[in-house]
């Protein structure tokens, strides 16, 4: 019992050190600054871990808006930068990328990926503690939810990991794609509306079909 | 129905891409995917449902004490995923082996699983065992489902009952031995008119003599008489049980109560089985009476009322009981068998019950009574050391009354469930 839940927690620390790292990479690049923010991180996902009852949003949360700048330095609209000046004062002067260490796409990209992926199987193996820990102080055989735990797992590292290349794939699609097809569909303004509303008119049929016509009561 | 986490990865793909929509970030529309295609894969699976469950063991009724197994077949046709199966068992249900509680994963592919479960039951009564209940849940926490299958079935357990062939092995020996009612042979009711009396509980509807209820009915009370019939029989018993909140000694599982209750079983199955004639009269809440009657009918009639009993009212209604049985008393003279504690606080009210009784039987001989006095002070739990001295506090307070009811002629019969089962304690009486 002990072995699986120290597994479970290895894990965890493993994915904590990660992302801490790697947010504070995003954040103030190598240096005595990113050793700071690194233990704070540390500090967040060690109190993650240790009380459950924390969860794993405050911390996933820490770490993506540490990553925000660096990843909000690759985009392609510009809707103008702005810098903090003083109690409701913005100037518009700073750019995002200088909030943050000039990190390339496909690093800010990996990193993104990995924030989104470590936060979900963060948040996937918080539950399945949280369910070993119900099963264990039943009856049930230690056996048993040894081998459901085993093939729970199993099944969400294939789906993040699917989850993870199929975006990947299409990132790199859209990044090959993207200049060709806004260049040819600036002579065709009328494609925009038509084709951004069937997206939107698709996003929520998909939605309401995931959330209103599945739900089934027994 | 779907998870709470399913709610959340879609908010968390509709923020990520309306973010990277406005502000044209690819990598933002790139996350924003994961969690999407989380979902996307999600709806693919389908988590386990339609079970269909099928119940053997549970028999109708059992003795207290005895263990079956209950064996629920599982089936789980569709689905993906960890299914949790549980079977609830009434409190006072005890698992001696196997498991109520089964987590499975299911593949694809139909899966039948066998839950087998030996259980005995350690209180008297009548229970429901509860349908088997389910729980699935999908391999990536977005969805979740439960039912309940299988039947629930009643249970009716009663008390402990002397095994027939120890009965059969003590020839010729009654319990008292003073047998005043004896009657020349074993039979059934005869056609011999005796009496008319008030209809108490149990007497057959076609005993009621309709003309004289009327004759005698008024508006202030209607209650229905019956024709009593001189009765071919052996000796008649009576049982008296004490089931007020006075015998309350001891925990939920073992207290005088229940022990009580096995004791009158057993006197009543003793008794009845050897042809006697035997009535019931309960003192409680509200008082029960059973009419003395012989042959196994009149088993089926008590043991049932005695299951469901529980324990209530005053100490003081036993002596209600003597005058629903006067006319009876006097007129047979039977063996009268009270079956109580005197642990508990009803010392002056049994000694004036005790008093009443002997007043209808013959002064010039010993009454045929008999108090088996139940023990109820080893069933006290004791939590604490100090309260180690507690049992012998209570025989010593129980000890007057025992002597003077033994002066008065009363033969008491002491039973200490803790140390020794009532089998032995009759055994050890008969056989004097």
């Amino acid at each position: 019992m002990k072995q699986r839940k120290g597994r479970i927690i290895a894990i965890q620390a493993a994915l904590v050190l990660l992302m801490s790292a790697a947010a504070s990479y995003c954040l103030v690049d190598i240096g005595v600054m990113a050793l700071l923010v690194f233990a704070g991180f540390i500090v967040v996902g060690a109190a993650m871990i240790f009380f459950p009852r924390v969860g794993t949003l405050p911390f996933s949360l820490l770490v993506f808006i540490a990553s925000l700048p660096a990843i909000l330095s690759h985009n392609i609209l510009d809707l103008g930068t702005f810098m903090y000046t003083g109690p409701g004062y913005f100037a518009p002067r700073l750019t995002y990328a200088d909030l943050s260490p000039e990190i390339s796409f496909t690093i800010a990209l990996g990193i993104g990926s990995f924030i989104i992926t470590g936060y979900l199987t963060l948040s996937y193996l918080h539950s399945l503690q949280k369910d070993y820990r119900a099963m264990t102080s039943g009856n049930a055989e230690i056996n048993e939810v040894q081998e459901v735990m085993n093939r729970n797992l199993s099944i969400i590292a294939v789906v993040l990991a699917i989850s993870v290349v199929v975006s990947a794939i299409v990132v790199v699609l859209l990044r090959i794609v993207q200049p060709p097809v806004a260049n040819y569909l600036k002579d065709y303004p009328w494609s925009i509306i038509v084709f951004g509303l069937a997206a939107v008119l698709l996003l929520a049929g998909f939605l309401y079909w995931m959330g209103a016509s599945r739900q089934k009561t027994t | 129905m779907p998870a709470k986490r399913q709610l959340n990865l879609i908010i968390l793909f509709v923020l990520l891409l309306v973010v990277g929509l406005l502000f044209g970030n690819i990598i933002l529309i790139g996350m924003s995917l994961v969690p999407f295609i989380v979902v996307l894969l999600g709806t693919l699976i389908r988590l386990p449902e339609r079970i269909t469950i099928e119940t053997e063991g549970v028999p109708p009724k059992l003795q207290l004490g005895k263990e079956f197994e209950l064996v629920r077949r599982v089936i789980i046709h569709d689905g993906f995923g960890p299914i949790r199966l549980y079977q609830k068992l009434p409190e006072e249900f005890e698992l001696i082996s196997g498991n109520n509680l089964r987590i499975l994963w299911k593949w694809r592919r139909p899966v039948m699983i066998i839950m087998t479960c030996r259980i005995r039951c350690s209180k008297r009564g009548n229970y429901v065992m509860p349908p088997l209940e389910w729980s699935s849940r999908h391999p990536l926490y977005l969805s979740v489902n439960s039912g309940a299958g299988g039947d629930s079935q009643g249970v009716s357990v009663w008390p402990h009952l002397l095994k027939h062939r120890q009965v059969r092995s003590l020839k010729d020996l009654a319990l008292s031995p003073y047998p005043l009612a004896d009657v020349s042979k074993i039979g059934v009711a005869g056609t011999d008119f005796r009496e008319i009396r008030s209809y108490v509980s149990g007497d057959p509807v076609k005993t009621i003599n309709w003309k004289a209820t009327a004759h005698r009915a008024n508006p202030a009370s209607i209650w229905p008489l019956v024709n009593e019939y001189e009765r071919e029989g052996r000796k008649a018993v009576l049982i008296f049980l004490d089931a007020s909140s006075a015998v309350e000694i001891g925990s939920t599982m073992e207290n005088v109560l229940e022990y009580s209750i096995e004791a009158a079983s057993n006197l009543l199955y003793y008794f009845i089985d050897r042809g006697y004639r035997v009535g019931v009269a309960v003192s409680g809440e509200p008082n029960r009476y059973f009419y003395p009657d012989s042959g196994r009918q009149q088993l089926t009639r008590i043991i049932p009322q005695l299951v469901r009993l529980k324990a209530g009212g005053e100490p003081v209604k036993l002596l209600g009981t003597i005058d629903m049985f006067r006319h009876y008393i006097l007129n047979h003279k039977p063996l009268s068998v009270v079956v109580t504690t005197l642990d508990g606080k009803s010392g002056e009210v049994l000694e004036k019950f005790f008093d009443r009784l002997k007043s209808y039987y013959s002064h010039r001989r010993r009454s045929p009574i008999v108090l088996v006095n139940v023990i109820g002070r080893d069933l006290i739990p004791q939590p604490e050391n100090y309260e180690s001295n507690l049992p012998v506090l209570m025989q010593l307070q129980a000890r007057p009354v025992l002597h003077k009811l033994r002066r008065t002629g009363v033969t008491i019969i002491e039973w200490n469930p803790r140390r020794q089962s009532f089998h032995a304690v009759l055994a050890k009486q008969v056989r004097r």
